[in-house]
């Protein structure tokens, strides 16, 4: 390698490892609902050997009827256990493994052509692939899936040119464990055998390791299809193809065969020109911001639209004797997802990334000879390149976790870190699982309590179903109707930001906790009954009072505070005593409301239970007592919720 | 004839019918070589069966081509006609995609420019990315986004789906051919000069339609087309085609 093929390379790897690695909790900026599938069922597998549905060791993961294959998931277990139950442990196999694809797709070139600059060129141009990028740092099992088929390309490919029996019998299982990854691969993964077995027919026929190799791949994949011959309706097959989408099987109906097969076909010819459909491979597909947004990205950096077109026309130059794979893996990838519904989804058609990377470096190899004799003209390049990445960077890393937050259900996780510190202190957990403005979205917030909160999965597999609801343990899911609540103590009430308490409810509840997402917008609120108002107690010192609550005496600690004790002698003795005295006047004739901290201890460690308390008019009687002068800031453990306006108070004292 | 007819059976009225077939003929004539066999099937793509709705626009596309059958047979005075030619184009584009409507009266509603959340969006991206310099941030979110958008919106209707239904899927083959054999010639400046009117209109159109869009390219379209079919494999085209005609009987 020159000194400039190794800093290229070098430049490679930084890039690799730092778009894929660094900040995975951060963008995307939450687990989406397949994410916490997936990531969930791991852990329930690695703690039961069950999934969320008490199914043991699972082929298919039945997530929330989107029937996953199970790979990732199984993957997933491993990183789980080292990274612990976060977005790390959840993502880490995928990000890895995206890794893998860029290493493995540039010694495929440098096999197929034995041209540095091709292979770099290649590796160079997936690393900086906003597609590529995007579902790297996802678990996703496509991204998973199509590390396996691009070793199995490399496997075979380089098997057949080295004669390697070895490399060929890597390229079957790998072949085969992609089948596992993805359910694109159940069709893509035996066209791609059977096209390089084709093409390369004169050796393959001949070889009797292709034979053994077929064999050996059918007898992997075998359990995957006997699970799909036994339950087809509880597949992604079953429930993802075209013919099952409402408005074509409307069309379909009173239609003889031959126009039922004209109407699928002309669907399937519309879907796979979507996927072809330049705008949306390099202007706007990756949908990163919201839909009308103009700033979008496409798939592929835009700077590479005019090599991919001059790629197409000189791939024969490079793969001198492959070319017609490339064109047939080019040509295959859209196949499969075409025949899914929903429109363009660039995660099914991820296959496609590899070849029209292939077809990207080899156009951009193309021009950068052409500038060999205009140097202004890859200095050009390289600027262009580089400003359309850095734009990609800033789209992704900061504009998208900001606008997106409530597509990758950001604030679950915050609601299940706050129910894991806070559990204890409810006997009941009421969560509203919609979401988005007018409650559009149904999300999955049992699956984050379970993952961040670390509960036993046993108790999700045990769980309940009732009319209009459904719940394990103390949890119970449920639209909430403020109208119709009933709403109790010690119970906390989860509900999105567009479902907030009216009428008779907003009067009997407190906040206790908002979640907002990164832009500021609310999310999701967290409500406790707003405790009874207590016309019962003493006042014991500065900072304690008696009260009478439910017929039974209890001691209260005030938060916040420290009041001298009437114990201490000379000065503070008496400050202790006007404290004591300025508390009573402040509370002589008045009813109180005790309002608990959650991030607090409910009692202290003499029992006492620690509270703010309130006057009816809303005043804060521990910020009066500071105010006053009559007693100071005191923080014992942990920051308490009014911690900074007492601060400020008292240092405005 | 075979244009004519496939108008009637579309019910376009006689007036519309003739101004199709006419245009059909004039983009035929005006390439050099064409293989005659296959001519009979460009005639039923569905472009030449549409209905506009505005037949000063089909009279222009004739006025168009006849000019341009002038300037190929005339010496003196070709750049003027030429010029006609390129004013009676743009005007004929930016009626098609209603930018104009007859005769000359500009509605901007229609351009990609009157789409008020780019720039609503355009200002929010300056106000809110707060890590740049605010000059920075001129330099990324400006109106140069126009042009961003605007190819996006051409690409997105250049698909081989909207293709398929503007000239059947069987005469994409010929159109790439054809478009082939335009690239390798040295002389084709006036060619890709109309062409590129043609691509910036719908870019610039908001609406997208892709049979308004495409109706005044249709003799670039025809002239790739009849191109093509001099160096396409017959026996693909003749199965590509059967798959259409298959699908359209079906149908």
């Amino acid at each position: 390698m020159t000194i400039k093929e190794k800093i290229f390379l070098l430049v490679i790897i930084f890039l690799g490892l730092t778009t894929r690695l660094v900040r995975l909790d951060y963008a995307p900026p939450s687990l989406s609902n397949d994410e916490i599938s997936i990531a969930y069922d791991a852990y329930s597998v690695s703690e039961t050997g069950k999934d969320e549905h008490g199914n043991f060791l699972p082929i298919s993961f039945q997530s929330h009827n989107t029937y996953k294959a199970p790979l990732t998931a199984y993957l997933d277990i491993l990183s789980i256990k080292i990274f612990g139950n976060n977005e790390y442990g959840a993502r880490i196999p995928s990000a890895v493994l995206g890794l893998g694809t860029i290493l493995f797709l540039s010694l495929l070139v440098w096999e197929l052509t034995k041209n540095k600059q091709l292979a770099l060129l290649s590796a160079f141009v997936l690393t900086v692939t906003p597609w590529h990028i995007f579902t790297s740092r996802m678990a996703w099992e496509s991204n998973v899936a199509l590390f396996f088929v691009v070793l199995m390309i490399y496997g075979l490919m380089k098997g057949i040119k080295k004669q390697n029996n070895w490399l060929i019998l890597l390229g079957f299982v790998s072949g085969a464990v992609s089948i596992y990854g993805y359910h694109t691969e159940w069709v893509f993964t035996p066209m791609m055998i059977m096209t390089i077995w084709l093409l390369n027919k004169n050796i393959c026929f001949k070889k009797p390791v292709f034979y053994f190799g077929i064999i050996l791949f059918g007898l992997l994949v075998l359990p995957v299809f006997l699970n799909y011959i036994k339950h087809p309706e509880d597949t992604r097959a079953g429930t993802q193809m075209i013919w099952t989408d409402p408005l074509l099987s409307q069309k379909l109906e009173n239609k003889n065969i031959g126009q039922k097969i004209v109407l699928v076909s002309e669907t399937l010819v519309s879907n796979y020109s979507g996927y072809l459909d330049n705008g949306y491979l390099f202007f706007d597909g990756l949908n990163l911001l919201t839909r009308e947004d103009p700033f979008q990205v496409g798939l592929f950096l835009v700077i590479f639209l005019p090599s991919f077109w001059i790629g197409i026309i000189n791939v024969k130059k490079y793969f001198v004797k492959d070319y017609k794979f490339i064109y047939w893996w080019a040509t295959l990838g859209p196949i499969v997802p075409s025949l899914t519904r929903g429109g363009s989804v660039y995660i099914r058609n991820l296959v496609s990334v590899a070849p029209y990377t292939i077809l990207i470096a080899v156009g951009s190899l193309v021009i950068w000879n052409w500038f060999n004799k205009i140097k202004l003209g890859k200095i050009l390049a390289g600027i262009f390149v580089g400003l359309s990445f850095i734009y990609f960077l800033v789209t992704y890393f900061y504009h998208f976790p900001r606008m997106m937050g409530e597509n990758f259900q950001d604030g679950y996780k915050q609601m299940a870190i706050f129910i894991k510190e806070n559990e204890q202190n409810y006997d009941k957990i009421i969560i509203d699982p919609r979401f988005g403005a007018n409650n559009l979205y149904a999300g999955v917030p049992h699956l984050y309590i379970g993952y961040f909160a670390k509960l036993d999965p046993k108790i999700i597999q045990n769980r309940v179903y009732g009319d209009k609801w459904w719940g394990f343990g103390k949890f119970e899911f449920r639209d909430i109707n403020w109208n119709l609540e009933q709403i109790k103590p010690n119970y906390l009430y989860v509900a999105p930001f567009d479902n907030q308490p009216e009428n008779k409810a907003k009067n009997e509840l407190i906040t206790v906790e908002k979640i907002k997402l990164l832009n500021n917008k609310p999310e999701l609120y967290l409500y406790e009954k707003t405790p009874k108002l207590i016309d019962k107690f003493r006042i014991i010192d500065g900072d304690t009072i008696e009260a009478t609550i439910d017929n039974k005496k209890q001691s209260i600690r005030l938060i916040g505070i420290d009041a001298p004790e009437l114990t201490d002698s000379s000065e503070r003795g008496k400050l202790a005593i006007a404290s004591k005295e300025y508390l009573e006047k402040l509370l002589q004739g008045k009813n109180i409301r005790l309002e608990r901290d959650v991030t607090q201890d409910d009692r202290d460690i003499y029992g006492r239970l620690l509270r703010y308390v309130f006057l009816e008019d809303g005043t804060l009687i521990n910020e009066k007592m500071i105010e006053a002068g009559m007693a100071e800031e005191y923080t014992f453990e942990k920051p308490y919720k009014y911690q900074e306006e007492f601060r400020r108070m008292e240092k405005g004292n | 004839m075979i244009c004519f007819l496939a108008n009637i059976f579309f019910k376009n009225n006689i007036l519309v019918a003739v101004s199709n077939s006419v245009i059909f003929c004039l983009s035929i004539l005006l390439v050099n070589k064409f293989n005659p066999i296959f001519l009979p099937i460009l005639a039923l793509a569905p472009i030449f069966s549409f209905d506009i709705k505005q037949i000063q626009i089909n009279f222009l596309l004739i006025a168009f081509l006849s000019l341009i059958f002038l300037v190929k047979k005339i010496k003196i005075g070709k750049n003027l006609i030429i010029l006609i030619a390129l004013g009676l184009f743009i005007w004929g584009n930016l009626l098609g995609a209603k930018i104009i409507n007859w005769p000359n009266s500009f509605d901007r509603s229609q351009l990609i420019t009157g789409i008020e959340p780019i720039k609503a969006y355009m200002i929010q991206h300056q106000r809110d990315t707060v890590f740049l310099p605010y000059k920075a941030r001129l330099l990324i979110y400006n109106p140069l986004i126009y042009i961003y958008y605007g190819l996006g919106n051409m690409l997105h209707l250049i698909t081989l789906g909207n293709l398929s239904d503007v000239i059947l899927l069987a005469n994409i083959y010929p159109l790439i051919m054809g478009l082939w054999e335009k690239i390798k010639e040295k002389k084709n400046i006036w060619f890709l000069i109309f062409l590129a009117i043609g691509l910036v209109t719908i870019a610039i159109d908001k609406s997208n339609d892709k049979f308004n869009s495409f109706y005044f390219l249709s003799p670039i379209l025809i002239y790739l087309m009849a191109k093509g079919l001099k160096k396409i494999n017959g026996k693909i085209y003749l199965i590509l085609l059967g798959i259409t005609i298959l699908f359209g009987l079906i149908r």
